[in-house]
Formats: C-alpha cells, structure tokens, sequence
C-alpha cells in the first residue's frame, strides 16, 4: 500500500510487522510520534515511561520474557538510558531489541545537538542510519530478526530531517507474531564480574561477526558515477548528496558501526578524491582517517544541506536572508506558566531552570530564567547554589519533568538539608511534545484510565515540610508565597496549578477602554501575543485573548475589563 | 515543483503542506515534505517544504530553488524569501501579525508587490481555521492536479468540517484562477511554463 509517511511514522509501521509487543519511550522531538503511532495498534502494548531509563529497562524486561520490544526517544534520552545500554550490550537479548536514537542537528527543540552514533561505538553494538521513510520502514522490520540472530540489542539513529519529513512508503501491512522461550540463564543475564568477563569476550566475538555482516550488507551500497568525485555518505545527507552532485560516485553508508572497511578501501581506490559527508560529527570520516585513507570530512555542526555541500564543495556562496524582526516561539495566552515568571522577574530572583515551554521565559521581556541545563537539573544545581551561598534563589520545573527526574533531586534536597525553594509548574500536561499523558494526570498511552498520582503526595513522601499550593492566575498571592518561601531557612515546595491553556474552553476576552489606557505599557512586560500597542495605546486581541485576567490585575489603571 | 509555506505558528500551514503534498502523491508523483515540530508551534516562526517531481531526493527546499513561495503572513512571506527563485512565484496573505518585542516593518505590503508578490486578501474569511484551505485553493490552479484530486485529498487530510474546507478551497480556487492569474499574471506564468502542459507533467512523473 503506497501511504505517505514521515521516519517517525515509518518506524512505527515496521515495527508493528515485524511482531514488537511491547514498545516504551519518553516524549521528546523529535522521537514522540513513534510511539504515538504504535499506541494505535491495539496488538502492541505502548508505555509511556516515566524517563528514558525506566523506559530502557521496561523493554529489556520484554525481551528478556522473549518478546520483541522497542525503545525510543531522543538524543539526549538515550542519555538518561546510558546506565543500562552499556551492559544490555554485554548480555544481549532474547526477544529482538530495537533502540531508536531519534538525534536533532541545529537543535530544532533541544538544548545540545549531541551526536548518539558514539554511543555504538562505545557500546559495541550495531548502528544503522536509514535515508527515508521507505528504508526506515525496511530496516526497522530487518533489525529485529539482526538482534535476535546477533544476540545484540539494535541501533537505529535518525535526524530530525529524518523523524518529520513525510515522503512516499510502500507499506505490506502484514504482522508477524515472535515469541521466545525464556529460559533460566544467569552466565547470559546476570552481570556480575565472573560472568561479565564471558560476557566481554563473547562481545568481542559478535563485533567480528557485525564486521562481516556490514561488508555484505546490501543497504551498504557503491553507486560508480563519475571517477572525479566521490562521496562517502549516511542517513539523510544521501539524500542532499545525490541531489547538490548527480555525477559523483557515491558510497551509502546504512549499517554505520562497524563499518564496511573492504566497501570502503574499494570505493576509495576508485575514484580521485573522497568527501565524507555526515551529520553531525566526523563520525565516519575520522574512522576512515584512522585507517590511513586520504579523505576530506564535511560535518561538524548543524544539520546538513545541499547548500553547505556547495559551499563546502564548489566554494559557492549561500544566499544571505533579508534581515527582518526576529519571532520567538512565546508562550500561549492564558498559558499558567505565564504569572509566575512575572513575579520571578518583579522579584529579582535568580532563577535555575529546566526545560519544557516554560523554557520560553529565558527570552526579554519576562527574562526570568538564568540556568538550563538538562531535565532535573534546576532542582540540584540550586541545592548547592543556595546551601552553600545563602542566596536567595529558586528552581522551577515542570510537571512531567518533576516526574522525570525531580523526584529524586527533592528527596536528595531534604536528606542532604537544602534551603532552597523550588516552585514546580503543575500545567497537568506534557505540554511541549504535544501533551501526553504522565502519572499526575489518570491517563496512560494508550489513552486508558490509571492511577493518579499527585505532586504533594510525593513531595510530602520524600519528607518536604513546606508544601504550598497555589493558583498561578492569582499574582497577589503567588508573589506573597514566593516571599514568605524564599526567606524560610529550609527546603520548601510551592506547587503553581492550573492546567494548560490549550486543553481547557478559552474564557471570555477581555478588553482596554482607551478612555483609560495610558499607554503606559505596563500589561506588555507580560509578554502576552493577545495585547499589542495600537499607536499610544495598549489593545486586546479578542481572538486571542484567553481571558486569564493576569493583565488586569497589574494595570496601574484600571483600564482592562 | 518545489514549494515553500510559510507563516505564524497556529496559522495550520502543517495541514496546508499535507495537503498538496497528499494530493500530490494521489496524482501519482514522488513527493517528499519537511517540517520542524515542537518549540516551532508556539506562536513562533513556521516553514515546510513540499516537493515533488518523478524522484525526489532533499527533503528540503534548497535557498532559491522555490517555485512558488506561499505565505500565510507577510512578515514571514520577507524572512523565506531567499528560497524563492528568480523567476519563482511569491504569494502571501495580508495578514500582520504583529512578532513579540519588535516593531512590523511599515509598507511591507507595498514592498511585497515591489518584488512581484501576489497579496491575497484573507481579511474577509470569517474563520480563520479556513485559511489554510482557502489559500491552498489560491494557488492550486498553479498546479498540475486535477480538481476532484484535490477535494479527495481534503477528504483525507481533514478530519472536521469536511463541507466547509472544501467550499473554501474551491472558493479559493475561484478567486485565485480569475482575480489575479487572468488579470495580471497569466503572461508571467504561462512564459514560465506555471501552468503546465499535459506532457510536461508526464515528463515531471
Ligand atoms: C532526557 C530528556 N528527555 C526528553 C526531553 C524533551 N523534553 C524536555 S522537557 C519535557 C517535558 C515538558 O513537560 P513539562 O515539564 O510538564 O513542562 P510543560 O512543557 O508542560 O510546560 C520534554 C518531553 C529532554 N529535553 N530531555
């Protein structure tokens, strides 16, 4: 069936024919749509995992029952996921195991543009780096029969070009069930040192074996053109190579670790000069020049193009772009991150931060945000920072990520008697992926109802004494709590809920009577889309306007109604 | 074809682009379309590609190789315009919206038609979740589909208000084949071969 479908989405359908049972992940882009699209087929159990690690170890569970399971998340999740990949390599698998790295150049919405291909080479486990959407389907099917066959788990790297760009898919549609015994194994599962030291060997072993594998692997490809020119290759740079130079002879590099060294030496010796063309690190290009072979790397920093590989190539220069205003995302109207960030701001507080949309506060005119790191981050990196300083300071932090990776930081905070204050944004969502579900809200990912599990009750468990709940649209009160928390001596919580402004009825627009107006620009330090300047005067887009009352409440006038 | 679309996060330019691009595909070509999700949405900055031809191979359109560049807001009709060919076709609505902390450029509208692009009128569409399929229909006559391709298309890119997308599109159709194409640009296109013969298109599959 001829669909049109993006990476994401492909991978999704592959991995339903090939029999995956069992599929979990985190949010996170560009990797989400992966496991959104596999939540719809009711044969498969989908997950959404509290964070990348508890993901990881969910699906090595599967596996290791016999039954074919999928990991995805982003770059930076594999991360969190690192722990348990090293030595899942050690062990291999029992049911076929598949990690998707869905890895994001020129960091589209990510906070680093790392490049995950290192992590196969450090764990020692097979990588492969679809072009399109076609060949992301075809591999993901293939890769789970390689880590049953390999006994190893499978790493399939994509870019951010790769996971949202939709193009034509020849879909069969036919699943296929896979089940394995388990059977009772400790020398194969359980990794402790005597054990492990087998494990090694028998790892080493398997990378000969992938060796082969990759000089006979037919996704490996030399296509002979033109001597002159020849091109090394992999994932969605092909794609810009075959269009910016038609004649060159290219190299398609699909099974990226180990690489295919005869494939390589071969197409070399025939043609005059080599590029390597990859995003983002040299990760090829310097294997190839540690085997001594004369080549030339394209790559490093963002996302590849045919313009680059012209500039880089032919010298040609790119087209400036005509200078214009600048537009930043912003957050929405009637968005409840919106008033605390206000009162942040009016109060001067250093901020340390974390990421979700309320990372937007970072930008003028609200500028309240002075730290992100990584998820989590905020929470530590203040522990120390006020502990140690006395500084009057805060963390914030969202609530699918406090469920991510604040927990354990709140618990280390009381233990280790911290003096800060973290202020957790409670919008009931995961709102910056698209809002899924997460374990404060009822509802799992596949839509069904669950368990909630509230904010105050594990913060209060991990034995916090000062817990405080308030309405994020009330400025008066949110500005006394922050006061009051912020001069306390010990670790406090103030938890700000109210849900997220794209999941609940917008509330009647407000307006500015002129009469009134000033013009002082007071209500625009809120940074809000719905109130822009008519000449002298402030106005309210009615159809924007959510009617969240934040700007009411601080004009100095009276004006707004 | 290598088309552009552009425009303020919200304003459902990621629908308009599935559109053609579904269409596209139901008329037999390769096609491929590119776009950036997450932080992109929030009412900052949005671009997607959408090109197709017999083989496809970058998913993204490369800096002055659009056919036709199509925005949804002047403002951002200026930003994208270094993707628009010489010879290509530049259309955006009149819309303004005005992007947080800066001032709108003053005359943009009259600066746009300097550079020969085509301003639609979409001041007067009463609801604006139309807006992306009256303006696809806009510049649909640009393309080599047929009409009842494109209202299958409709039928399987939306989900909600079926009737209304589609009178909207063939509103747009309307307005975009008599208002301006007849009028004023007909010459232009035809030199450039924009509205293509039956053999070109076959040639293009
Ligand atoms: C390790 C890791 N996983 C996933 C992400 C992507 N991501 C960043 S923050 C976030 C959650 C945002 O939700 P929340 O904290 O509730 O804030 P909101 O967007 O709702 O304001 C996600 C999914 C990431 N940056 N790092």
């Amino acid at each position: 069936m001829r669909s049109f479908l993006s990476g994401n989405e492909s991978i999704a359908h592959g991995s339903y024919e090939a029999g995956v049972r069992y599929a979990s992940s985190y949010p996170g882009t560009p990797s989400t749509e992966i496991l959104e699209t596999l939540s719809r087929f009711p044969e498969v159990e989908t997950e959404w995992a509290v964070n990348e690690k508890v993901a990881l170890e969910c699906v090595i569970g599967a596996s290791l029952s016999g039954l074919r399971s999928l990991y995805a998340s982003k770059h930076v999740g594999l991360n969190v996921a690192a722990d348990p990949l090293m030595t899942l390599s050690y062990t291999g698998v029992n049911g076929g195991l598949l990690i998707v790295s869905a890895d994001d150049p020129s960091m589209h919405s990510s906070q680093n543009e790392q490049d995950n291909r290192w992590y196969a080479l450090s764990a020692k486990i097979p990588l492969f780096e679809p072009s399109d959407s076609q060949e992301a389907y075809e591999l993901t099917k293939l890769l789970f029969d390689l880590s049953e066959k390999f006994d190893t788990p499978t790493l399939l790297r994509t870019t951010t070009r790769l996971s949202h760009s939709k193009c034509v898919v020849n879909i069969e549609g036919k699943r296929t069930e896979f089940k394995r015994l388990y059977k009772k194994d400790p020398q194969k599962y359980a990794a402790i040192p005597a054990y492990a030291r087998k494990m090694k060997i028998r790892m080493m072993e398997r990378l000969d074996k992938l060796r082969e594998l990759s000089d006979n692997f037919s996704y490996n490809k030399i296509e002979l053109r033109s001597k002159k020119l020849g091109i090394v290759t992999s994932g969605v740079s092909y794609n810009y190579v075959r269009e910016a130079f038609k004649d060159a002879s290219v190299l398609k590099i699909t099974m990226s670790f180990p690489l295919p060294w005869k494939k390589i030496e071969q197409f070399c010796r025939s043609v005059d000069k080599v590029y390597v063309v990859e995003e983002v690190d040299p990760f090829i290009g310097e294997q190839i020049k540690a085997m001594g072979l004369n080549i030339q790397t394209i790559s490093g920093s963002f996302e590849m193009s045919v313009e680059k590989l012209k500039k880089e190539i032919l010298n040609e220069e790119i087209p400036k772009s005509i200078d214009v205003p600048v537009r930043p995302p912003v957050l929405c109207p009637g968005c409840p991150h919106r008033g605390v960030f206000y009162i942040l701001h009016k109060l001067k507080l250093t901020v340390l931060g974390d990421i979700g949309c309320y990372s937007l506060a970072v930008l003028p005119p609200l500028c309240s945000m002075d730290f992100i790191l990584c998820m989590g981050a905020g929470i530590n990196a203040l522990h120390t920072f006020s502990k140690l300083n006395n500084k009057k300071a805060v963390a914030v932090i969202g609530d699918s990520t406090f469920y991510h990776s604040g927990i354990t930081g709140v618990l280390n905070s009381v233990y280790n008697k911290g003096t800060g204050t973290i202020i957790i944004l409670d919008n009931m969502t995961t709102a910056m992926t698209g809002h899924q579900p997460h374990p404060g809200t009822g509802r799992n990912a596949k839509g069904g109802k669950t368990q909630k599990i509230p904010i105050e009750n594990i913060v209060e468990a991990c034995g916090v004494e000062h817990i405080r709940i308030v309405n994020p649209f009330d400025l008066e009160e949110l500005k006394e709590t922050i006061s009051e928390e912020i001069e306390r001596d010990e670790f406090s919580v103030i938890i700000a809920r109210a849900p997220c402004a794209l999941m609940v009825e917008k509330k009647e627009p407000l307006h500015i009577n002129p009469e009134k107006c000033t013009g002082c620009n007071v209500c625009l330090s809120l940074d809000c889309p719905a109130i822009q300047k008519n000449g002298d005067k402030a106005g309210i887009i009615s159809s924007l306007c959510n009617g969240c009352t934040l700007c009411k409440q601080i004009c100095p006038f009276g004006a707004i109604e | 074809m290598n088309i552009v679309i552009c425009g303020v996060g919200g304003q459902g330019i990621l629908k308009a682009g599935e559109l053609i691009s579904i269409c596209a595909m139901l008329s037999d070509f390769d096609v491929k379309k590119s776009e950036v999700h997450g932080m992109a949405q929030r009412g900052g900055s949005v671009i997607t590609f959408v090109r197709f031809s017999h083989k496809v191979y970058s998913p993204t359109v490369p800096v002055g190789e659009g056919d036709i560049l199509l925005s949804f807001e002047m403002l951002e009709a200026l930003r994208y315009l270094k993707y628009l060919k010489k010879e290509g076709i530049g259309i955006s609505s009149n819309i303004r919206i005005k992007p947080a902390g800066s001032s709108y450029p003053e005359n943009i509208e009259r600066d746009l038609q300097k550079r020969g692009f085509v301003i639609v009128d979409c001041k007067s569409i009463k609801d604006m979740r139309f807006l992306n399929t009256y303006i696809t229909g806009f510049i649909s006559p640009l393309l080599p589909f047929e009409e009842n391709m494109w209202l299958s298309s409709i039928e399987k890119v939306f989900t909600k208000s079926i009737e209304e997308n589609k009178n909207m599109f063939l509103k747009g159709r309307r307005d975009g084949d008599s208002l301006y194409w007849r009028r004023a640009f007909n010459r232009r296109y035809r030199k450039h071969k924009r509205y293509l013969s039956g053999k070109e298109i076959d040639r293009l599959r």
